[in-house]
């Protein structure tokens, strides 16, 4: 206790030193901790959209569908796998119909994706129907709609009502098409996708084709709690068999996966390096203050100080240079992260460029706990890194030599 | 009751080109409930001497043994814990923690020798008293004249229970006033509590409140008066 009471007074002997180190633990601590926010927000959001507009959590395919997305290789049976998919706790699923098109319109033409969907059964697994820029989602009662994204609507100079015409081949090889109204144009925050991806009925398509509504290509399955991830992943796979390959989102965007514990890492080390910068500025600090006591040193092993007192009192006056300044600057920190998470920080100057890679220009950083419980330990590391050199310095001091006074 | 014995004792520094023999062979001994004073010019070897005795420092050659313990045999873990048990020092200067109060400088000696919190505190509030700073418990060190000072490094060593108290020139860095004030306090502690001082001075004044007068002179004992 009087140890640490002492260290703790010590501090405050040269208050002006003391508070320039902490306040540079405390600008270190914000500049790491707030631009790994802005990572983790960034990735979050990238997930997030990932997840709830592209791939929902699970898909399940025919296996050679993956490898070469021909119509043929479909899902049989496909109605019956949702009713039992839907029946897990917490799930969602909607079944799509995907196939390689050339898209024309009046102007010029492009290859594009087709999602043949059920609107009401999409809507539950795809947020898609709320990123409408114009138009409206799919009526009940029209035939042959399409929605677009705004990359594609773009390239195709094609507005709400225009004509698009999809050619494709159906599941026996034969070439067939058919004339679309545009309906809708929606807009994510990934281009690619806006460019390669338009949504028509399923009821449609398969008329087309003469198909019947038993067969898929991709069923996507959404869940209210990714932790549950896997435990549902083994469950759908009970369901569809050996037969149909069962993904989760991780192992569809192993790099999307990843890149999550990536940015974990790389915010500690940041963090990290930023640390170790401070160290110098601490070890600094705590030799000045231990040559400075000298004396005061010498007389306190003389009386009967012991080392491993001496190295106590001296590690947690480091400690408290140290934390002093890393509380202010978590607690800063959070404060910034939980307003700019609230308000957002926008980067629209760069909109173009993050969008053209799949981010979102509205900034929004977050911060788990585990990184704060990393930090911590970094920073425990720190304190006793910087300690160790201080503390030799002191308890190599013979009494007898510092306390003679000529 | 004899409690240290120095036989034979030498300490010679060879870190400069010529090497000082500082402790030049004495020989001496120590009873309980002495008041003894080292004089000597300075460099004289008053210091190096007080420091073997106090087991800050390792002879080159001989033995002090305190209380039927030869020092110079401790590793230094154990010198430290029998300076901790067994001595109480005064020093010149630099006695005091700073950012301690004169209370908490009395206490820390005991917290040192893991006493409970009651005694500590009770303990420092009469050794305190006993040094004529019953009401300055509360005052960090700067706020003590340096006379004061010292009185609390008394209290702290008087605090700590040793068998013998070893002060180097406790008197060197205060005026003359608070000089004749610490040299009665220490006396009076000697009669009443027949606590053991030795002490080095070049002060004349100082010697003259001694009982027993040790002249030392190029690190070797000149005259050991007994009065
Ligand atoms: N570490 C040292 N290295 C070399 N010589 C020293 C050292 N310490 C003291 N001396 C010398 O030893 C002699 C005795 O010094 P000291 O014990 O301090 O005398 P006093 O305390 O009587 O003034 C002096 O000549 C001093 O210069
Ligand atoms: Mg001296």
């Amino acid at each position: 206790m009087e140890l640490i009471k002492i260290a703790w007074r010590n501090v405050w002997r040269s208050k002006t030193r003391s508070l320039v180190v902490i306040a540079a633990v405390c600008i270190g601590m914000i500049g790491g901790v707030f631009s790994s926010a802005l990572m983790f927000g960034m990735m979050e959001q990238r997930i997030k959209v990932a997840i709830s507009t592209e791939m929902a959590h699970i898909q399940i395919h025919n296996p050679k569908y993956i490898d070469n997305q021909e119509s043929k290789y479909f899902i049989a049976n496909t109605n019956e796998y949702l009713s039992k998919i839907r029946k897990i706790e917490g799930v969602t699923a909607s079944a799509r119909l995907k196939i390689s098109a050339m898209a024309s319109s009046a102007e010029t033409a492009t290859g594009v994706v087709i999602n043949g969907i059920i609107p009401a059964d999409e809507i539950k697994v795809s947020d898609i129907s709320t990123r409408l820029v114009a138009g409206d989602y799919f009526a009940e009662d029209k035939g042959n709609q399409i929605l677009v994204g705004a990359e594609f609507a773009e390239k195709l100079k094609l507005d709400l009502r225009s004509k698009v015409v999809l050619n494709f081949q159906d599941t026996s090889g034969t070439l067939t098409g058919a004339t679309f109204r545009v309906c809708g144009i929606y807009k994510t925050t990934n281009k690619a996708y806006d460019e390669t991806q338009v949504f028509v009925k399923k009821d449609d398509i398969a008329q087309i084709c003469l198909y019947d509504g038993d067969i898929s290509h991709e069923i996507a399955v959404l869940i209210d709690d990714n932790d549950k991830l896997d435990e549902v992943k083994t469950e759908v796979q009970g369901i569809v068999g050996k037969d149909n390959l069962v993904r989760t989102w991780k192992e569809i965007s192993p790099d999307l996966a990843m890149m999550t514990d990536m940015m974990t890492q790389y915010g500690s080390y940041l963090v990290l390096i930023i640390l170790m910068a401070l160290a110098f500025g601490i070890i600094n600090t705590m030799l000045m203050s231990i040559l400075e006591r000298k004396k005061e040193l010498g007389m306190l092993m003389a009386i009967g100080m012991n080392k491993p007192k001496i190295r106590r009192m001296i590690v947690w006056e480091t400690v408290f240079l140290t934390f002093i300044g890393t509380i202010i600057g978590i607690v800063f920190s959070q404060v910034l992260v939980s307003y700019f998470g609230r308000v957002g920080i926008n980067l629209g100057m760069y909109a173009e460029a993050f969008e053209s890679l799949g981010y979102d220009s509205m900034l929004y950083p977050v911060l788990n706990t585990g990184f704060y419980v990393q930090v911590v330990i970094l920073t425990v590391v720190t304190a006793l890194f910087s300690a160790i050199f201080p503390i030799r310095r002191a308890i190599k001091m013979n009494p007898a030599e510092v306390l003679r006074t000529e | 009751m004899k409690i240290i014995e120095i036989k034979d004792l030498y300490k010679i520094y060879t870190e400069s080109e010529i090497p000082v023999n500082a402790v030049n062979g004495i020989d001496l001994s120590f009873e309980q409930g002495e008041f003894t004073a080292i004089v000597g010019p300075s460099g004289s070897g008053k210091t190096t001497f007080l420091n073997m005795l106090g087991g800050l420092d390792k002879p080159t050659k001989g033995e002090v043994i305190v209380d039927g313990v030869n020092i110079g045999l401790l590793n230094s873990r154990q010198v430290i814990d029998f300076r901790l048990r067994n001595i109480g020092f005064v020093f010149q200067a630099y006695n005091l923690i700073p950012v301690l109060t004169a209370k908490e400088n009395v206490e820390f000696i005991m917290q040192l020798q893991n006493q409970n919190k009651n005694d500590r505190e009770a303990r420092a509030i009469e050794m305190l008293q006993a040094v004529g700073l019953g009401d300055r418990l509360n005052s960090r060190p700067s706020k003590l004249s340096g006379g004061q000072q010292q009185r609390v490094a008394v209290a702290r060593a008087l605090a700590s229970k040793p068998k013998f108290i070893l002060a180097d020139e406790p008197t060197a860095n205060i005026d003359s006033a608070s000089t004749n004030n610490l040299l009665e306090i220490m006396q009076e502690l000697n009669k009443k509590e027949n606590i053991t001082f030795i002490f080095s001075t070049h002060d004349q004044r100082v010697v003259n409140k001694a009982r027993r007068i040790i002249t030392i002179d190029d690190g070797k004992v000149k005259s050991d008066v007994k009065l």
